[in-house]
């Protein structure tokens, strides 16, 4: 019986694991790989090229960032005869930057991004018995929340199409205090480029921008370029930004260069009584079009910069940046219209900002 | 009285290889299925092959060959993107970027992970059989939603 038994276990034992055994397959790794030389497809396989270059700094998918500015002098000009120009010192300017930009549809033929924005300027006086109403709306804290897409197109393995489009709402406004959506702010870009090889892609196209403080039409330029070491490397989208970027390793990097940064801030002149002169006001006859219920303040700030950005994990970075914001312009219009190339449509409000030293620290989740 | 004895070791044994076979049957469709997955595929890019196989009741893939084998210097490809320094060496024919893949149902493998040695990275990875000889491959960070698709082709010996 014993015997019988032990037979009848022996017998199962091998059986009942003799399936499993067939099918796995053990990983050789002293493969001979030149086999795989001949490893193809009859299909066509159809190649697109990635927005990506690389070596290149990481996509910012999420960021959590705050920005902090010192003291400087703001030096607003007179408006009319009405109000005589005023030079107040700005203890600091500082405010959240939140940014998210998020696939919704991202594989090898098509990238759509949507994303949201929101930045502020908190200001700080030395003084707060501010008269110039330029002071008093920028010591009101401005702010932009935007709205936008992204949408890379590849056409095959070397040409893109890239298109970009924002909603901006911008302003001297609070939860308690919103201004009218028609002050919705709209930007658009559109690029045709090449990527000539991984490491170097380029492009060129047009925008719709508020970058430099009004309505403007430029010319872009997308230059994305690592060197063959992979060490350096240039990051631009002219006029919009430029960068030299030095890559420590796949997990710091450097990035030195500027960014051109604004907006058009819509001031509630009347809400808030800056003390903008009224519609009828006698001086005010001849600036074109003046509206005190429409006034905007046109910010831009050339800021020279170098980034430092270091991953804490795979898609955890960080980064620093220190840098020098050159006021580009800080002047008041009435209404939202396009100055043009050419034409010289004086500003309600011509103002002077100093150059100020600022910092800015941000976490991010990214995709490398 | 010995007919009896031998008879329920025999029917002890009978039911044993009714549910080994039967489970292992079960187990065999389903491993017949998940196993679609092994071969040697192309990612989108063309630029690398990469070979899937079975090691227990998981799938990994690794690279068996490369566009471009050597850097430019003429040294051979390494893992030299990887956040640790001591894989740095590490050649990248014969590297397993694909890692832990598991067989749920529905020609799709869950679980499981992609490497890119491109930057370093590592993600979230769930492949999707759309035929026989293309697979959806999406590498994500955390959530499916926030991610890339990647279409790869199976590759077949032409000579």
């Amino acid at each position: 019986m014993k015997t019988l038994n032990f037979w009848l276990l022996l017998l199962l034992i091998p059986i009942m694991s003799l399936n499993s055994i067939a099918q796995e397959e053990e990983d050789d790794d002293d493969e001979d790989y030149s086999m795989y030389d001949d490893y193809g497809t009859d299909e066509v396989i159809k190649r697109y090229n990635t927005v990506k270059v690389r070596g290149g700094s990481p996509q910012k998918l999420v960021s959590l960032g705050y920005d902090f500015a010192l003291p400087h002098d703001i030096e607003a000009g007179s408006i009319g005869d009405v109000i005589p120009g005023e030079t107040q010192r700005a203890q600091h300017y500082h405010g959240l930057r939140l940014s998210a930009n998020l696939p919704v549809l991202s594989n090898r033929k098509i990238l759509i991004n949507i994303g949201a924005n929101y930045a502020e300027a908190r200001y700080n006086f030395e003084t707060i018995q501010l008269q110039n109403p330029l002071h008093r709306g920028l010591y009101s804290d401005i702010r932009t929340a935007g709205i936008n897409t992204t949408i890379f197109k590849p056409l095959n393995e070397t040409h893109y199409l890239l298109g970009y489009y924002m909603a901006e709402y911008s302003g001297d406004y609070n939860l308690q205090n919103m201004q009218s959506l028609s002050f919705i702010k709209h930007t658009w870009l559109g690029v045709f480029g090449w990527k000539f090889h991984e490491r170097f892609q380029f492009g060129f196209g047009a925008t719709q921008s508020y970058r430099a403080g009004e309505v403007n039409y430029f010319p872009i330029i997308m230059y994305n370029y690592t060197a063959e070491n992979e060490k350096w490397g240039i990051e631009a989208l002219l006029p919009a930004r430029g960068h030299f970027r030095y890559r420590f390793n796949s997990r710091n990097l450097l990035l030195a260069g500027f960014d051109l940064e604004g907006t058009s801030y819509h001031l509630s002149g009347q809400r808030w009584d800056l003390g903008f002169p009224q519609n009828d006001e006698p001086s005010m006859a001849n600036i074109e079009n003046y509206d005190n219920t429409k006034l905007e303040l046109r910010r831009s700030e050339i800021r020279l910069n170098l980034k430092f950005e270091h991953a804490l994990s795979d898609f955890i970075w960080i980064s620093a940046q220190a840098g020098y914001a050159i006021n580009y312009r800080n002047d008041i219009d009435s209404g939202e219209f396009f100055r043009g190339f050419f034409r010289d449509i004086p500003y309600v409000q011509e103002n002077n900002v100093a150059g100020v030293p600022y910092v800015q620290f941000s976490i991010n989740l990214v995709s490398p | 009285m010995k007919t009896k004895k031998i008879t329920f070791p025999l029917l002890v044994v009978s039911l044993l290889l009714f549910f080994s076979f039967s489970h292992d049957s079960v187990k065999s469709v389903q491993d017949e299925e998940g196993d679609k997955l092994v071969g040697v595929w192309e990612p989108g890019h063309g630029k690398a092959k990469v070979k899937i196989t079975r090691v227990g009741s998981k799938y990994f893939g690794k690279i068996v060959w490369l566009l471009e084998p050597t850097f430019d210097d003429g040294a051979k490809k390494t893992d030299r993107n990887n956040p640790d320094p001591k894989m740095h060496d590490t050649p990248l024919l014969g590297y397993k970027i694909l890692k832990d893949f598991e067989y749920v149902g529905d020609k799709t493998w869950e679980n499981g992970t992609i490497y890119d040695p491109e930057n370093g990275s590592l993600y979230s990875c769930t492949i999707k059989m759309k035929n026989d000889n293309t697979l959806d491959v999406r590498g994500y960070i955390g959530v499916s939603m926030i991610g890339r698709t990647d279409t790869w082709t199976r590759l077949q010996k032409k000579k």
